[in-house]
């Protein structure tokens, strides 16, 4: 990993404000030397992708490192999200960890069939979260190279 | 004249005798030559001898006057000449011969007194013939007005009674009465002996009595009289040549062949029966009298033999008419499909053995009964409907589903189409129409149906699942991270109470967090269900007691596998089913015993399991048997309901939906679940299932 560059995006895609500032919170507690950028549905993620809507003039905007995508989501939800993102071959290369609730084989199975990089469900203490982001940061920001 | 003048005419007269007498042979002469002369003037024809025979009485005759002149008898000459047939010449001529005779003998002597009763003579002659000839001319007159009255009443009656006959027959319709009232008719109207009707076979090779008047006809019928058609019979003769044939004088006729049941007949009349152009038979007309049959007779008998002969090509008609309606009748009967007739309304008017069956009611219940009688109430006004406007608007009715009505609730569904009925006259008569069972189709519909509705709630199910395990979720693991949060960050700044209450509320959240899995595995069974694949089940319960070692250890029991089959079946559902059930025998053991669990199966002996289904359907059954705690059976029912349980949850733990999902594999897998036990005895829990699942492999 290169120190001279600017921090890798971590773009998070959550709809609920309690999870985000559990994922924040705990970004914080494990250091991550990321810079992370929610967007709140489906489609805020995609205007973000495509510098639209309210991201059209933010120009300094970058291709995030890896997105933390949750399946369920508003307007439209991470499954059809990932669809879009893994079908369009300027976004494809994104790596996306899909976080869920659902421990159902073929959700998971369909997720992964979606193109997803890895599935993670959503913990059910705050601890979890710690490991998640504390392993996240490991894995994808400094033993793995990005396509950044 | 004077008595002296007498004397004198009577001596010239003597004179003249003698003479006459001499020159006898002269006159006859003469007077044979005359009729010769004259011989085509005459009204009837003389043959030679006759002629020879009336000029030698004429001069007899003569000579007889001259010497005893008698007028009356010269008159009477003159009516025999009349009578034999003399015309005004010859009569003439005679007289004028007899004169000249005379004048040649006499001429030179003065005979005038001869000459006078000559003269007398003829004139009487000749005034006997004239009267004879006035009466045979007023005799003549009668016998032709006579003759024509009589022909004239005759052809009058004859045609009446053509009128009548005509009138009579073209009302029957059944052949076999038609031509007996025909030829009974006729010998009463004509007043004649025997009247017979043939009619031609077929082939045309025979003319068979048909009907015949009297003993004679009955006789003759019981005896199947016929003649061949290519045979010597008048009635022969007639069917072939198509022409009338008569026989005025049979005892003249060589060609007559005598019936001895007949023999009264002296003439016979055979007149051809044509319809369309060709002869379908003759009727013979005989009579006790020679020449009974005119011209005009003929005539009439010939024209009511023609319409007697339309009469019976309609009798004929309508029989086969009716014979092919028997048999269309009869087929119809023996169709799988109902076929029915209704009147204008609405009643049976026929109904074959097919839709009778379908009714299930007798035929004689039916026909006159309104069909809306054997019509389910609610489908009773549609299929009214559709009649009434078939009625109304002049068309058909196109496969109108109804539900027969039926006491015994067996519903059979038919579909029916029907058409207008029209007389020949074209008015509409009713209704006919086919019936056929769709039964079989409905079912397969509703089955259809069903099976939508089942997918459907499938896919509800699913998406029930689908909630159940994020949306539901979702706040219940807010309730747990922020318990998790709470006790983290200030979990010391509690009290004990505050604590407490904190801890319970994380356990029922965790609870209820096991309920909302359990749920959604039990809804997997179905809608998450893999396709139906050869499985090993002694194989799968190693994999389980294998992956249960651990569990296994903790309760220090023994898990052993006797004999499985190989089936059809979900390899997945199969190890949840044994895995659930190995780890209830592991879960209710008896305190301080070390638990074991037998799992064994068998393939059931292939039988029938219905007459419905006589294919034998191969099941197997799988037994788990425990030294467990048993239960009593009055709760068996309650074991394989979702979250019942026999126990609470400080006894043992669970959420009771083990056994419920293991009756919805068995379920779906054509089988069942149940179990033997008794408290303290340890239980045997018994799964049945198909081995075979053809064509059916569930979702």
């Amino acid at each position: 990993m290169n120190l001279d560059k600017r921090p890798p995006i971590l773009l998070i895609a959550e709809d609920d404000p309690d999870d985000r500032q559990w994922i924040q919170e705990a970004l914080v507690e494990t250091h991550a030397l990321v810079e992370i950028h929610f967007v709140e549905d489906g489609e805020d993620l995609m205007d973000y992708l495509y510098h639209r809507g309210k991201y059209k003039s933010t120009s300094t905007l970058s291709y995030p490192g890896l997105i933390l995508l949750d399946l369920n989501m508003p307007k439209k939800d991470g499954r059809e999200a990932l669809k879009d993102i893994k079908s369009d071959p300027r976004l494809r290369h994104i790596p996306i960890v899909i976080l869920t609730t659902s421990k159902s084989k073929e959700d998971v199975f369909r997720t992964y069939d979606l193109g997803a990089n890895s599935v993670i469900l959503k913990p059910l203490k705050y601890s979890g979260y710690l490991d998640i982001l504390r392993t996240l940061r490991q894995y994808w920001f400094e033993m793995i190279e990005l396509p950044l | 004249m004077s008595k002296a003048h007498n004397g004198e005419a009577a001596r010239s007269s003597e004179d003249l005798l003698s003479r006459l007498e001499s020159d006898h042979s002269d006159l006859i002469d003469l007077y044979r030559r005359m009729l010769r002369k004259s011989i085509f003037t005459n009204r009837s024809e003389l043959r030679p001898n006759r002629l020879e025979q009336l000029a030698a009485d004429e001069s007899d005759d003569l000579l007889r006057y001259l010497r005893q002149p008698d007028r009356e008898q010269a008159v009477r000459h003159g009516a025999d000449l009349c009578e034999a047939g003399l015309g005004e010449e010859s009569v003439l001529g005679l007289g004028e011969a007899t004169r000249q005779f005379f004048l040649s003998k006499i001429s030179h002597e003065p005979v005038v007194p001869a000459i006078r009763a000559i003269d007398e003579y003829l004139h009487a002659v000749i005034q006997g013939f004239m009267r004879g000839r006035g009466q045979a001319i007023l005799n003549e007159q009668e016998r032709i007005r006579s003759a024509l009255q009589r022909t004239l009443g005759r052809y009058s009656l004859q045609m009446e009674v053509a009128a009548s006959l005509a009138g009579v027959t073209t009302s029957i319709l059944d052949l076999d009465i038609l031509v007996t009232t025909a030829v009974e008719l006729i010998r009463e109207r004509f007043d004649l002996y025997y009247v017979g009707l043939f009619l031609t076979d077929e082939s045309r090779r025979w003319a068979m009595l048909r009907a015949g008047t009297g003993e004679a006809g009955r006789e003759m019928l019981r005896r199947g009289h016929l003649f061949e058609v290519d045979s010597n019979s008048l009635v022969s003769k007639c069917v072939v040549s198509g022409e009338p044939w008569v026989i005025l004088d049979v005892g003249r006729d060589d060609t007559f062949i005598p019936n001895p049941l007949l023999p009264d007949t002296l003439s016979e009349a055979v007149i051809p029966l044509r319809t369309r152009g060709k002869v379908i038979g003759a009727v013979t007309a005989q009579s006790r009298q020679v020449a009974a049959f005119s011209d005009l007779d003929v005539t009439a008998l010939r024209i009511l033999a023609d319409q007697l002969a339309n009469a019976i090509e309609n009798a004929r008609l309508f029989t086969e008419l009716r014979r092919s309606e028997e048999k269309y009748r009869t087929l119809l009967d023996n169709i799988e499909e109902g076929y029915y007739e209704l009147d204008m309304d609405g009643r049976y008017t026929f109904v074959n053995d097919a839709l009778a069956d379908l009714i299930h009611a007798p035929k004689n219940k039916i026909l006159g009964s309104n069909f809306q009688q054997f019509i389910d109430p609610e489908y009773a006004e549609r299929v009214k409907q559709a009649y009434q406007a078939a009625f109304e608007l002049g068309g058909a009715v196109h496969g109108i589903e109804y539900k027969i009505r039926s006491k015994e609730g067996s519903s059979r569904f038919v579909e029916t189409s029907a058409l207008l009925s029209r007389s020949v006259m074209g008015e509409m008569t009713g209704l006919r129409g086919i019936v056929r069972d769709i039964t079989a189709r409905k079912q397969a519909e509703q089955y259809q149906i069903e099976r939508k509705a089942l997918e459907r709630s499938n896919k509800e199910l699913e998406q029930f699942a689908s909630v159940a395990s994020h949306d539901l979720q979702e706040p219940l693991r807010k309730i747990q991270i922020l318990g998790d949060r709470l006790n983290t960050l200030y979990g010391e700044s509690l009290n004990d109470e505050g604590r407490g209450y904190l801890d319970r509320m994380r356990i029922a959240a965790n609870r209820s967090q096991k309920l909302i899995e359990d749920l959604l595995s039990l809804s997997r069974v179905e809608t998450q269900g893999q396709p139906f694949v050869r499985v090993d089940l002694a194989k799968v319960t190693k994999d389980v007691a294998a992956d249960l070692e651990e569990r296994i250890a903790q309760v220090g029991g023994s898990v052993v596998i006797g004999e499985l089959p190989v089936v059809e079946a979900d390899p997945a559902q199969m190890r949840q089913l044994l895995q659930n059930l190995i780890l209830n025998g592991l879960k209710f053991h008896q305190p301080e015993q070390k638990p074991q669990i037998t799992v064994f199966g068998r393939i059931l002996d292939a039988k029938p399991r219905s007459v419905k289904t006589p294919n034998a359907e191969a099941l197997c059954q799988i037994f788990v048997e425990d030294d467990g705690i048993g239960f009593d059976e009055k709760y068996l029912d309650r074991i394989f309901q979702p979250f019942q349980r026999l126990h609470s949850g400080k006894e043992y733990e669970g959420t009771g939906i083990g056994l419920s999902i293991c009756r919805r594999i068995a379920e779906r897998h054509g089988g069942e679940i149940t179990a033997n036990s008794q408290p303290g005895q340890g239980s045997t829990f018994i799964v049945t299932l198909k081995v075979h699942h053809s064509n059916e492999t569930k979702p």
